[in-house]
């Protein structure tokens, strides 16, 4: 597995992905007493499909569906005029039939063998004929499907060498009956429409910004499961966000982004105008900035990553190799497969995974949900416990030693749910101020001999892999990186990504802050897109490597931004001086 | 590698789910104006500034004027150290507004209004003789397209032009380096790159389409619904389509033009198994530009007959075998012509490559009928000619009019087969051998028909078509002939019929054509006299996969929406055979609306 965290909406085309949040989330919806046609036509279906289905000499020993329904808006400006506003609304089935039995069916995993994306687009009509002929077409399909892969399986067994792990391919569960309501888009377009202007307004300015836009967004996801096992439950999650993005071009050619993202459950909730200017003028500085910052060389030494920089740094170190089908699949590296009840971070530090909880440090989290896409209910799993590993995040795939899920089967529609992350939260017992830790940290300086230490403070994307066949490594992109001289001044720096490798990154780690921060975005990964927060403090890390960041070969543009000839009187810099 | 499955990036938001109503103002209506544009000069730059003199209503004169500004500023000062300046601009915005839905069984399952501005740059370095266009590269990358904003912000749509132009012509530099580079020890045919034009300033300004959405969504619903009808149908969807195209062209030359493209369209969709399992579809298609589309009546009509036919051909016998004589009647007789012989109708420029694997892919995308000018490729009784300037063929209405092309070249009729025998091909500014002057054909980045018109002096009338069918049956002692009446492609025949000597017809269930090549169409023995009309979505793949890579410029691509105009055709000898593969098992659980009616 393939990780790539980006703030870039145009992440490369990678296997997991942790993006600046676009959208999602959960609102409380009251429940509602009539069922909906679209639960009647999935009983309906189910039922059926399972009587005659049961009568085939293969029969199904698990049916499941589950129609996701998205209601969006969004608006988008560049440099203070509108590029896009729509609005949009759609509903996806997903089927998760499985012939053979718990033990063994055809969703094991061929060795070497990848699952492809089906969307299946249903009526969002709510006509209960017209469902059901779609679900019954793509039933059909899928049954058909699933029995050329049951034969696939039982061959694969017996030309190839016995698993490692021999584990059952899915877990028995209790059935869930929870029927909430349906989420409901609360949009005012033409708002939105006013705020992407205005908060993309600020850049246009600055001749050298060579692009900037802002989306104003919302989502309302409803989604309908049922199995043959019972459960039925109905959810609907709303979330807003802004997201506010500009990048510009050192002389060298390096492209220099900065990133801005709020989200909320409510439209009400998120940030004033005044506190997302204050944002843009920040990002216009900050850009300025960077243009002037001197390169750094490939280094090593210490380093402090902020909250936000650590929440993505333990996302993708720890997070992704401690969902538990990577324990099993057998060209994974499983890095921690064997280190149950073994120390991996210091004393003191806790790290758990509750998509129950809706906000930390006053922000809300993304990552947050009640049902999980196999109609498990979210819980609370903690997985390492003062500093040891203990858990890993479970879906109904069980590994050894962990038969049961966890509420962590994730998926975006389209997707066979896999273990994925919810809501990353880091604890530490013995936290010291910001100002302590930057101490401990010119403390290692000295006493290392190095000329400067980092201090990490915003990311931009990275990637890891998790396979066994590419280097288990990381390599981190910050975009707000400051070199930290021995006397503690503090200088802004460009042109370097973090690297490095989970069990030597992890166990440098020495000590942690009290400034925690939340990172909310997307994770992509083999089930697709889901939202995930990460909540943690600055950490300090005795040692990181830093190599150099690749960049583009083109040239800042050759005339002058028209806006210095126009005679409106805008901003006359090109050429000259930066003037923020 | 990675080794785990099926990871994608999640999608964007989809630009085709822009909301907003269309700001494009009430269009003059059916007014259209054409002048060479006086200030023009023959050689070197000529900028026409400021508004047009023949001032129109409801064209957008901010957009313009960003255009030509940023044009005139580019032409003036943009060179990079001793790289000399661009001696070709042109930009080209299109505003398109729309909407996309579809409907199954009653219910709409997507309604995506869309609206968006974009701008393609097409920017040249060197000079027309040799330039950084006609080139094959290994590095991809033409630059020059982008989004523009949606309102009419001069300062907004100069930045985003200044950075589209920046960008199109470092490329231009790069690929004009790499071409000389790859040429420099090797001969060459010396064809220029681009041909000479006219400078013109037109207006075409059409009405709009203005079917509503709502009203769209509910067609949509109503034929989807009369698939409730047709128990041996298994799915169904009906889409209904919108796309008003404004496009706004200036270039350095002095021209300036602004068209309007309406389009509208109802199509439905089907498909189903027979008993064995057989995969059996069909889909009936309904177009317009600006005028409304057919009255509900008609729709419905239209589309269950499709379904009811499509039902019935699940029982119909299949068709192992068959070598003989072949009619191919009204929609099959326009889609064998256009799908196997219109794309032979357009030149293709061979580009240089650098290297040989892009030469091989060069030639092998060459259109042999660029070889065969003055040779026979049609039976000597027809006429072929392209002619946008039409709009009508008696009470049809053609779909591929316009009155200049994509490069501002006024359209006008070209005989492109007269008596059988190939006089040219259709062309752009880009010349190819022989053909040095453009026919005003280029649409996005190639040469497309508009309107093909196929016409005979000799046709038959239907019953004497039908005793030349017959008779050609009996001499070749068979027992029956083939009548096609539904062609998917090039192959695949949706609808036939066995016609047996009395005259009987015995529907076929499927087949598909084997062996037919463009040489077959020589093999044509007679046309009748009736003409149909079939408007249609011209393949461009064929060009356009090579005009991309050579491509100068990041042109609209957009489907090319032409008419046909033809008589059936009878040939002699068409070989039909049972389609290759095998069938998935029907359905194991009944159709759920249908369960018991069956």
């Amino acid at each position: 597995m393939r990780s790539t965290i980006t703030g870039d909406r145009k992440g490369r085309p990678c296997t997991c992905l942790l993006r600046y949040l676009f959208a999602a989330a959960l609102a409380a919806v009251p429940a509602v007493a009539a069922e909906s046609p679209v639960m009647e036509a999935l009983k309906a279906e189910l039922a059926r499909s399972m009587e005659i289905l049961g009568e085939q000499p293969v029969p199904p020993y698990f049916l499941s569906y589950e129609i996701t329904e998205r209601e969006t808006a969004s608006a988008t400006a560049a440099f203070g005029a509108l590029t896009s506003s729509s609005r949009g609304r759609s509903r996806y089935l997903d089927i998760d039939l499985r012939v053979g039995d718990y033990g063994l069916d055809n969703t094991r995993p061929i060795r070497g063998v990848r699952n492809q994306r089906t969307t299946v687009r249903i009526p969002f009509d709510d006509d209960v004929d017209a469902i059901r002929s779609v679900v019954w077409n793509a039933t059909d399909e899928r049954y058909k499907q699933a029995l050329e892969a049951l034969t696939k399986v039982e061959t694969d067994i017996q030309v190839k060498v016995e698993a490692e792990d021999t584990s059952a391919d899915f877990s028995h569960e209790a059935p869930t009956k929870a029927v909430g309501g349906s989420a409901r888009l609360d949009a005012d377009l033409a708002d939105w429409e006013r705020k992407a202007k205005l908060y993309s307004a600020p850049f246009a300015g600055h001749d050298r910004v060579y692009a900037a836009s802002a989306t104003v967004s919302g989502t309302a996801e409803t989604r309908w499961f049922v199995n043959s096992e019972g459960s039925e439950v109905q959810t609907g999650e709303s979330s807003y966000r802004v997201f506010v993005s500009a990048r510009t071009k050192a002389d060298d050619g390096m492209t220099l982004p900065r990133y801005e993202s709020f989200f909320s459950f409510t439209p009400g909730g998120l940030a004033s105008d005044d506190t997302v200017l204050r944002a843009a003028d920040r990002m216009v500085a900050d850009l300025a900035a960077l243009r002037e910052a001197p390169l750094v060389d490939p280094y090593t030494g210490p380093a402090i990553l902020s909250g936000r920089a650590s929440g993505v740094f333990f996302h993708e170190i720890l997070g992704h190799r401690i969902e538990g089908h990577r324990q099993k699949r057998a060209d994974d590296g499983q890095t921690f497969k064997k280190k149950v009840n073994e120390r991996i971070l210091p004393q003191g530090f806790t790290v758990s995974f509750d998509p129950t909880r809706r906000q930390a440090a006053g922000r809300d989290l993304v990552g947050a949900y009640r049902y999980d896409n196999q109609g498990i209910a979210g819980r609370a799993v903690v997985v390492v416990d003062d500093g040891v590993l203990v858990d890993f995040l479970m879906s109904r795939t069980p590994i050894e030693g962990f038969p049961g899920s966890n509420g962590h089967g994730r998926k975006q529609y389209g997707y066979s749910p896999v273990s994925r992350q919810s809501n990353l939260i880091v604890e530490v017992r013995d936290a010291v101020s910001r100002d302590a830790l930057k101490a401990q940290l010119l403390a290692m300086i000295r006493d290392s001999g190095r000329p400067f230490g980092l201090f990490i403070d915003d990311i931009q994307g990275g990637i890891t892999t998790t396979g066994r066949f590419m280097p288990n490594a990381f390599n981190v992109q910050p975009n707000m990186v400051y070199r930290v001289h021995p006397d503690g001044r503090e200088e802004l720096v460009r042109g370097v990504d973090l690297i490095g490798t989970p069990l030597t990154t992890l166990s440098r780690v020495v000590a942690a802050d009290d400034q925690v921060a939340v990172f909310n975005g997307f994770c992509g990964a083999e089930s697709g897109s889901v939202p995930v927060s990460a909540a943690a403090p600055g950490i300090l890390i005795s040692q990181v490597e830093v190599q150099k960041k690749g960049k583009s070969q083109e040239r800042p543009p050759i005339l002058p931004a028209p806006s210095g000839e126009n005679a409106a009187g805008r901003t006359l810099s090109a050429g000259g001086p930066w003037t923020p | 590698m990675d080794a785990l499955s099926g990871i994608r990036r999640p999608r964007r938001a989809s630009i085709r789910r822009l909301w907003r109503a269309l700001v494009v103002t009430g269009r003059p209506l059916g007014r259209a104006t054409m002048s060479v544009a006086r200030s023009a000069v023959t050689a070197g730059v000529a900028l026409a500034l400021g508004v047009p003199a023949t001032a129109n209503e409801g064209v957008n004169d901010v957009l313009l004027k960003a255009m030509r500004d940023e044009l005139q500023r580019s032409m003036e000062s943009l060179s990079m150290e001793d790289m000399g300046k661009p001696y070709f601009l042109a930009y080209r915005v299109d505003e398109v507004e729309g909407f996309r839905v579809s409907a199954r069984f009653g219910a709409l399952d997507r309604s995506s209004p869309s609206r968006r501005r974009s701008l393609s740059v097409e920017l040249r370095v060197g000079n027309p003789v040799f330039d950084n266009s006609n080139f094959l590269a290994g590095y991809s990358g033409t630059g020059g397209s982008t989004t523009l904003p949606l309102d009419d912000d001069y300062d907004e749509l100069r930045r985003q032009l200044w950075l589209a132009t920046d960008s199109a012509y470092k490329n231009a530099q790069r690929r004009l380096a790499g071409k000389r580079a790859a040429l420099q020890n090797r001969t060459r045919d010396a064809i220029p790159d681009f041909g000479r034009a006219k400078p013109v300033e037109a207006f075409d300004l059409v009405d709009a389409a203005t079917w509503g959405i709502e009203d769209a969504e509910s067609v949509a619903r109503m034929l989807s619904a009369l698939f409730k009808q047709t128990p041996g149908v298994h799915e169904s969807r009906v889409h209904a389509e919108k796309e008003n195209r404004n496009s706004y062209y200036v270039n350095s030359e002095g021209t300036t033009f602004v068209k309007v493209t309406p389009w509208a369209q109802v199509r439905a969709w089907a498909r189903t198994q027979a008993a064995d399992g057989a995969v059996l579809e069909d889909s009936e298609a309904f177009s317009a530009r600006s005028e409304p589309l057919p009255d509900p009546a008609t729709l419905r009509a239209g589309v269950l007959a499709m379904a009811q036919a499509l039902s019935a051909r699940r029982d119909a016998e299949t068709l192992n075998r068959y070598s003989g004589p072949v009619l191919f009647e009204g929609q099959a007789a326009a889609e064998l012509f256009a799908s196997a012989l219109a794309s032979r109708l357009v030149a293709v420029r061979v580009p240089d490559g650098d290297g040989s694997r892009f030469e091989r892919a060069a030639v092998a995308a060459r259109n042999p009928f660029a070889d065969k000018i003055g040779a026979r490729v049609l039976p000597r009784f027809l006429d072929v000619r392209d002619d946008p300037t039409l709009a009508d063929h008696g009470e049809h209405r053609l779909h591929g009019g316009y009155r200049f092309d994509d490069e501002g070249v006024p359209a006008g009729p070209t005989v492109l087969v007269e008596r059988g025998r190939l006089r040219t091909l259709l062309t752009t500014r880009t010349p190819v051998e022989g053909m040095s002057a453009s026919t005003g054909n280029r649409r996005g980045i190639a040469p497309v028909p508009s309107n093909l018109i196929v016409s005979t002096e000799d046709g038959l009338s239907e019953d004497e078509l039908r005793a030349e069918f017959v008779a050609l049956i009996e001499e070749r002692g068979n027992e029956f002939g083939v009548v096609v009446r539904r062609l998917r492609g090039s192959s695949v025949v949706v609808h036939a019929a066995r016609v047996y000597p009395d005259g009987r017809e015995v529907p076929i269930r499927k087949a598909a054509l084997s062996g037919f090549s463009v040489s077959s169409f020589k093999d044509i023995i007679a046309v009748s006299q009736a003409s149909n009309v079939h408007t249609l979505r011209f393949p461009t793949s064929r060009t356009s996969i090579l005009w991309q890579t050579a491509a100068v410029f990041g042109s609209p691509r957009y489907d090319a929406i032409g008419s046909i105009v033809l008589p059936d055709l009878l040939f002699e000898e068409v070989t039909l055979r049972k389609p290759l593969g095998n069938s998935p098992r029907p359905p194991v659980v009944a159709h759920p609306f249908f369960e018991g009616t069956r």
